[in-house]
């Protein structure tokens, strides 16, 4: 089994050929679940992008029931992010929530969301990256998704793209017992996985690929690595039922 | 499916350390994935001021791994490389001459250059292109930028020898896909293609079958994403055993 954790849709035409290659890709792969927010609206979306993102996501869902799941995408700038992360827990078709670039992960603007999660009881995936060149002002490092999981340990985290650089990320979420890590979108370094398995262990560490693009280098990472078949499987799908409690 | 993979390295990268390098890793590689042969280029021969030196010492590892076929690296601004490639054309039967013109920070128009690509037509030899090292992203020290296509598509009009772009995007390759016809002498390998689901079915509407090569830029990248996206494409098997293997024999007549 396989679940990706980490896939988006970009825009509301869902039925586009370039989700139905994403779905083809899935079944030509042997993704059996497949973990999708939607990013319309750039860095900063206002209310009405956050909608249509999440109906989008809905939407998918629905066309593909036996593999498309949903994570909330919210703005925590916006002053109905609780709200809306209500509305779409409500659904049985969202698992998790999704925090991008509108915001550092450890604004206190992300506060209220985050204590919706613990009170849900779903995780947060937080995208990170620490960049040599075109770090955005509001683009979280792997140091700021370290701050929001020890201000909330009893919150669960899932931080995306091994913080970008694994360097500069898997060391800063080290000792975050409630930061897990997925390999979306990381540059295709054999080494990558390797280290951080070194260094936070297979239990915290998640299959994802950043889709529309990426599935075959994520894949090969996992089955490169040095990890045990065991650990493969934490990987590949276990751990993501362990963090997912709705996942099904 | 044996293979040739046509872009794999060896020496030390500086910025971090690379779980798989060394001659009995290399020799697992070309084991487990049925290389028949692997050509190499030198890390060291990138940063090191004097190239030549980082070359002897991949002579040497090439030794230790055997099926492996030198690729010379060369920094036209440094004075006396033209005595170095008569030399490693002698000793170390190489293969292709790499170059790395945003490492060493000069351009595709310039003279020591032009010096360098007139020695390789008169020699016969392919020039390998680098695109990029590594995600300039990531990039430890200082940030190292990537090549431009422009520049690349002035360079493969106006040269006789064939011209090997390695670790570039597909969105790259598909800038310069009316070059990658069979026609041109103009080729691009498989170890920076990632970020579509299908991309070799994705370039194959645009770009011969005869143009792309198997290449990995191991151990810096991961092999298997290389073997993954010819193996798991939707091709003919014959496509396949052409990208893999027989449009690198047929280039370096190995």
């Amino acid at each position: 089994m396989i679940i990706d954790v980490h896939a988006h849709i970009w825009d509301s035409n869902i039925e586009s050929d370039k989700y139905r290659e994403m779905i083809a890709g899935c079944r030509r792969y042997h993704i059996d679940r497949l973990l999708v927010s939607g990013l319309i609206g750039g860095y900063g979306p206002d209310h009405e992008d956050i909608i249509a993102s999440n109906e989008g996501v809905l939407g998918l869902c629905r066309l593909y029931p036996d593999l498309v799941r949903g994570m909330v995408y919210v703005n925590p700038n916006h002053p109905d992010s609780v709200e809306i992360i209500r509305k779409y827990l409500s659904y049985p078709e969202f698992v998790g929530i999704k925090l991008w670039v509108a915001a550092l992960c450890d604004d206190p603007c992300v506060n209220p969301i985050v204590e919706e999660a613990i009170r849900q009881d779903v995780p947060i995936l937080l995208h990170t990256w620490f960049k040599k060149v075109g770090q955005l002002d509001h683009e979280s490092t792997a140091v700021h998704a370290a701050n929001i999981a020890k201000r909330y340990p009893e919150a669960k985290f899932l931080m995306a793209h091994l913080g970008g650089n694994y360097y500069h990320g898997i060391k800063a979420i080290r000792d975050c017992p409630n930061v897990w890590v997925d390999n979306s979108g990381t540059p295709i370094e054999c080494d990558a996985m390797d280290y951080t398995l070194k260094n936070v262990g297979s239990e915290r560490i998640l299959y994802g690929t950043d889709l529309p693009g990426g599935m075959l280098n994520c894949l090969a990472q996992v089955d490169e690595c040095s990890a045990s078949q065991e650990e493969k499987e934490n990987i590949y799908y276990k751990n993501a039922l362990r963090l997912f409690r709705r996942l099904k | 499916m044996k293979k040739i993979d046509v872009n794999v390295m060896g020496g030390h990268w500086p910025f971090r350390k690379l779980y798989k390098e060394g001659a009995a890793n290399m020799r697992e590689y070309y084991a487990a994935e049925e290389v028949e042969w692997g050509l190499m280029s030198s890390f060291n021969s990138v940063f090191f001021q004097d190239a030549f030196e980082g070359d002897e010492d991949l002579n040497e590892q090439i030794r230790q791994i055997g099926s492996t076929r030198m690729v010379m690296t060369v920094n036209p601004k440094i004075p006396g490389w033209q005595k170095d490639l008569e030399y490693e054309c002698e000793h170390f039967r190489i293969c292709a001459v790499k170059v790395l013109p945003q490492y060493h920070n000069y351009g595709l128009e310039d003279d020591d250059f032009n010096e360098l690509l007139a020695k390789l037509e008169e020699k016969r030899l392919p020039l390998m292109l680098v695109m990029r090292l590594e995600d300039i992203r990531n990039s430890y020290l200082w940030p190292v930028g990537s090549l431009d296509t422009d520049s690349i598509r002035v360079l493969v009009k106006r040269t006789s020898i064939p011209v090997i772009l390695l670790h570039a995007l597909v969105g790259e390759v598909k800038l310069l896909a009316d070059l990658l016809d069979g026609k041109h002498d103009f080729y691009v390998d498989t170890s920076g293609m990632r970020g579509a689901t299908f991309p070799i079915e994705e370039l194959l509407n645009s770009v011969s079958e005869d143009s792309i090569l198997y290449g990995t830029s191991y151990p810096m990248l991961s092999e298997k994403a290389s073997v993954y996206i010819i193996e798991k494409a939707e091709i003919a098997d014959g496509v396949k055993e052409k990208l893999f293997y027989q449009n690198a024999k047929k280039l370096f007549c190995l």
